[in-house]
């Protein structure tokens, strides 16, 4: 049942909200157009005071009957006490005005049910006797003496209008009547019950007026008169109004309020039928305020406050006008039909649901806008009124969830995110941001000032409310970090696992940060020899894929390790990544390749290589380098990438090997490139000596890294040799002449193996497949330097020996042009003469001719 | 936490999820809620998406994001996922 609609629990919270009211009541005109979200909060709560009184929900206005109820109805505005005159509150819709009605009638029909408990049928008489009372009260009352004042009170309880609204005047009343009781002992006291009693849905009244019966338990809390006074009263209603008018009038200190009052309201309904409703809840609302007992005090603002919530629906104002006219009239008739009054109890179920409607949609508005909207609908045609209120509508819904949370919670949400965002280890829980920024921007500044600054920006977080106070947020965001990072570094470490001594099970707890971890895998006891406890077949064998992967995350570890310290600038130590990469560990029994040339075949160890190399020591360098060459014919990408391995795939090398080729080309060769274009010439020497002692060299011929490195140390020999020959010992010279000897040795007579298949232009043994159209430059810079490291009688050989393919490229070159393809000739032609200008010949598509200084 | 670590510089990268909600990445939180700008979606599959300007998805209904392989720093990528598995098997490093 709609009497019950009222929720007694949403008491105490209304109580507070209440008081809050009241005190932001004073401020009201400064919030109002202030969009601070303090204001919003204390109109939030504040404004919601007086509606929260009842069935206070707050998803209430979500609910579907509610909004399409309150959809139709123009927001209506509680009238501020001065600002409207007495003829503009009887203008004000019909809705407005046949509220007081509505709560008269509810109050008297809750009255009614709880007090006879037995059947209803009794309190529709009841009810017909109070309202009767009532009316006939306020005609027996001398309207002209009091006229003038009328006005106010009616302002005072005009539609919209809650029971703090009551000018502080009335209020002073009801405090001072209440003080004048005796009940309360001192000022405050008093002050806080009238509040309670104001804010307090219908109080038991003496009267009968309130029934007693209707109250929810809880209200039994409150200052309530006590109960054997109500119920004779409710017995007999007759007598219990008489009495409310009575005592009024003449225990009043402030008569005049009072007064006017009645008589008006009688006038007035007879002048405008709409607003008799009104007047009449204004007439028992006022009397409240200066009734003599506090019981009375009581029992007025209560109804007041009914009449609120039930207050404005369109329907129930439709309702309510036929029950307005009918109790226009009828209030001479000694009694109400039983239907009128059945008529009206329904129509009070209406009108309280419209309430709850009311305040669901324009819980926040009503107090803020409320008058303004008032006053601004009033000069409105109806279309634009229709349009205007569509909108409050709108933005009553928009605004229905705001405001919920205070300053202080939402300070407090910041303090629980920032606290799992911010880390005293930002190295280690966020080193890819953190590193990411550095090396994408040079900006960025990395304190907590720019932490702050970013989440407030991300979360579009508005600590302070409008910009104007953005500077403000930004201080108080900033406090918020540093107290997190303080927090994140007194917490310390944590595993994210609780385990107790003796328990079963263990508890693992996650934060945002550390997940929780699922698998707590014990690594306790990890000393004992896996080897003793493993059965053979599990044993990891060194050159087992898996041992040789957990090798290069090793690598890695140090890696990153001594990178963190040359970051710091501390010394660098690499005896443990050079234990890590097992250079000096040799080849045992069990491997066939060397360990570290084993991890050379992994895509991870080549990427790696080009930050281990730096961090090694000058020694260590070199017994790397030196450990590679030696086995350079070992080394995956060589070992794969002849194509002399590839005889029945038309000797193209496979598409895997050659990415790899390539990679190892960028990685590991650029490296070693780069360190021996600043090596001593006796190193290079040796370097080169130990790939042409202990590899195939012919083999490493046909490879595209084995070229190229002997290319390179060739020609890095060469250079030192021609441009400081001054400074080189004639031992040395004399070696590189022996190792360049024992190079060509094994080369003679089988040169022409260096080039592919694929590469040549010899149409003999010529092979057309993928690799053709690529880049066979090396091969060429490999013939040149090999002729410019040699004799003239070394030159004449290596001609001798790629005759062919000289003639081959020339006439390639050739036909290319013909064909129109001059740059693919002219390549040709450029990588033929690399190797013919080291011997003072130039070759053209025709002919080679010598190398003129011209 | 290396995946917040990772999408905290994704800001204004395009993303996708489950719906396939394509737009631009505003911000991304502990959970990988994330919230995203000038949304597109499929509107002929996804009529109530017509409206949508900006969504906050809860991370954990997300099932894949894709990102713009431009953004990503790969090593880097690898070296932080290294550099916090050495730090949870307490090989922790001390400096940057």
């Amino acid at each position: 049942m709609s009497f019950f609609g009222f929720d007694p629990s949403g008491q105490p919270g209304h109580r507070k909200d209440g008081k809050l009211d009241l005190d932001s009541f004073q401020n009201f005109d400064d919030e109002m157009h202030s969009e601070e979200e303090d204001a919003l909060n204390d109109e939030t709560f504040g404004a919601a005071a007086d509606n929260l009184s009842k069935d206070f929900d707050f998803s209430s206005g979500s609910g579907s009957k509610l909004s399409s109820k309150g959809g139709l109805k123009p927001a209506p505005a509680p009238i501020q006490p001065n600002a409207i005159s007495y003829a503009q509150a009887a203008n004000t819709t019909g809705n407005d005005s046949l509220r007081p009605m509505e709560s008269l009638w509810n109050d008297q029909q809750q009255n009614s049910e709880v007090q006879s408990a037995q059947s209803q049928e009794t309190e529709p008489e009841k009810k017909v006797f109070s309202l009767e009372e009532i009316e006939a009260k306020m005609r027996a009352q001398p309207p002209p003496s009091q006229l003038p004042q009328l006005p106010p009170p009616q302002q005072q309880f005009s539609p919209g209008m809650n029971p703090f609204m009551l000018p502080p005047q009335a209020q002073q009343q009801l405090l001072a009547s209440a003080i004048a009781s005796g009940r309360y002992p001192d000022m405050q006291t008093a002050a806080r019950a009238v509040t309670q009693m104001l804010m307090a849905p219908p109080p038991m009244s003496q009267q009968g007026m309130m029934p007693q019966g209707m109250m929810p338990p809880p209200f039994m809390g409150y200052p309530v008169q006590p109960m054997g006074m109500g119920l004779p009263q409710q017995g007999l209603p007759q007598q219990g109004l008489p009495q409310q008018g009575l005592p009024q009038q003449g225990q009043i200190p402030q008569p005049i309020q009072q007064a006017p009052i009645q008589p008006e309201n009688g006038e007035t309904q007879r002048a405008q039928q709409h607003q008799s409703p009104l007047q009449t809840q204004e007439e028992q609302a006022a009397p409240a305020p200066e009734a003599p007992s506090v019981a009375q005090v009581q029992v007025s603002p209560p109804e007041e406050r009914l009449d609120l919530n039930s207050f404005p629906t369109i329907e129930a104002a439709s309702q309510t006008k036929s029950a307005d006219s009918s109790s226009a009239s009828s209030p001479r008739q000694p009694q109400q039909s039983h239907q009128l009054q059945q008529h009206q109890q329904g129509f009070h179920q209406q009108g309280y649901r419209g309430g709850n409607n009311y305040r669901g949609h324009h819980f926040y508005n009503q107090q803020q806008r409320q008058y303004q909207q008032r006053q601004q609908v009033e000069n409105l045609n109806p279309e634009e009124r229709s349009k205007y209120l569509a909108r409050q509508e709108k933005v009553g819904k928009i605004t229905r969830a705001s405001g919920f949370m205070n300053p202080r919670d939402k300070d407090f949400i910041t303090r629980i995110q920032l606290s799992q965002i911010v880390t005293d280890d930002p190295y280690n829980e966020d080193f890819y941001c953190q590193v990411y920024k550095v090396l994408n921007s040079s900006v960025e500044e990395n304190s907590m000032n720019y932490l702050a600054k970013k989440y407030l920006e991300q979360s579009g977080h508005r600590l302070g409310g409008r910009s104007k106070r953005a500077d403000i947020a930004l201080q108080r965001m900033q406090q918020q970090v540093s107290k997190a990072v303080s927090v994140a570094k007194e917490r310390g470490e944590r595993s994210g696992v609780l385990s107790k001594e003796g328990a079963l099970g263990k508890v693992s707890f996650g934060t945002g940060k550390r997940p929780r971890q699922l698998l707590v895998v014990n690594a306790e006891n990890k000393e004992n020899d896996e080897n003793d406890l493993l059965p053979k077949e599990y044993k990891m064998y060194r050159s087992s894929r898996s041992v040789q992967l957990s090798s290069i995350e090793s690598v890695y570890s140090e890696v990153l390790k001594l990178e963190s310290r040359e970051r710091e600038n501390e010394g660098i130590d690499d005896s443990e990544l050079w234990k890590s990469l097992q250079v000096s560990d040799g080849a045992t029994a069990e491997d066939t390749v060397d360990p570290f040339v084993a991890l050379l075949s992994f895509d991870k160890m080549m990427k790696v290589f080009t930050r281990v190399f730096p961090l090694l020591s000058a020694e260590h360098k070199i017994a790397t380098i030196e450990r590679i060459f030696s086995d350079l014919q070992k080394v995956d990408v060589v070992l794969k990438g002849s194509y002399k391995n590839y005889p029945q795939q038309n000797y193209e090398i496979p598409k895997d090997v050659r990415s790899r080729i390539e990679l190892f080309q960028i990685t590991v060769l650029k490296t070693l490139v780069l360190y021996l274009s600043d090596a001593p010439f006796a190193l290079v020497l040796h370097l080169l000596d130990s790939i042409v002692k202990k590899n195939n060299v012919l083999f490493l011929c046909t490879t595209k890294i084995g070229l190229s490195l002997i290319t390179v140390l060739i020609s890095r020999l060469e250079l030192i040799k021609q441009e400081f020959s001054k400074n080189l010992s004639a031992q040395d010279l004399s070696q590189w002449q022996q190792t360049y000897d024992s190079l060509f040795q094994c080369l003679e007579g089988r040169l022409v193996t260096v080039i592919p298949p694929y590469f040549s232009k010899d149409e003999q043994k010529s092979v057309k497949n993928g690799d053709s159209e690529g880049d066979d430059s090396y091969i060429w810079q490999f013939l040149a330097s090999l002729s410019l490291a040699g004799l003239l009688d070394h030159q004449r050989i290596i001609v001798d020996e790629v005759r062919d393919e000289i003639f081959g490229a020339m006439a390639a070159a050739k036909k290319l042009k013909t064909e129109g393809n001059v740059e693919r000739a002219e390549k040709y032609l450029n990588n033929l003469n690399l190797f013919l200008n080291v011997m003072g010949l130039k070759a053209n598509e025709d002919d080679i001719t010598e190398l003129s200084d011209e | 936490m290396l995946f917040f670590s990772f999408f905290k510089t994704l800001v204004d990268q395009e993303l996708k999820n489950d719906v396939k909600i394509t737009g631009t990445l505003r911000s991304i939180d502990q959970y990988l809620n994330i919230k995203l700008d000038n949304v597109q979606t499929d509107v002929a599959k996804y009529p109530h998406f017509v409206a949508v300007r900006s969504v906050f998805i809860r991370g954990s209904t997300i099932r894949y994001i894709h990102l713009n392989p431009n953004s990503v720093d790969t090593n880097l990528l690898q070296d932080a996922s290294r550099r916090e598995a050495m730090a949870s098997s307490g090989d922790k490093i001390v400096g940057r």
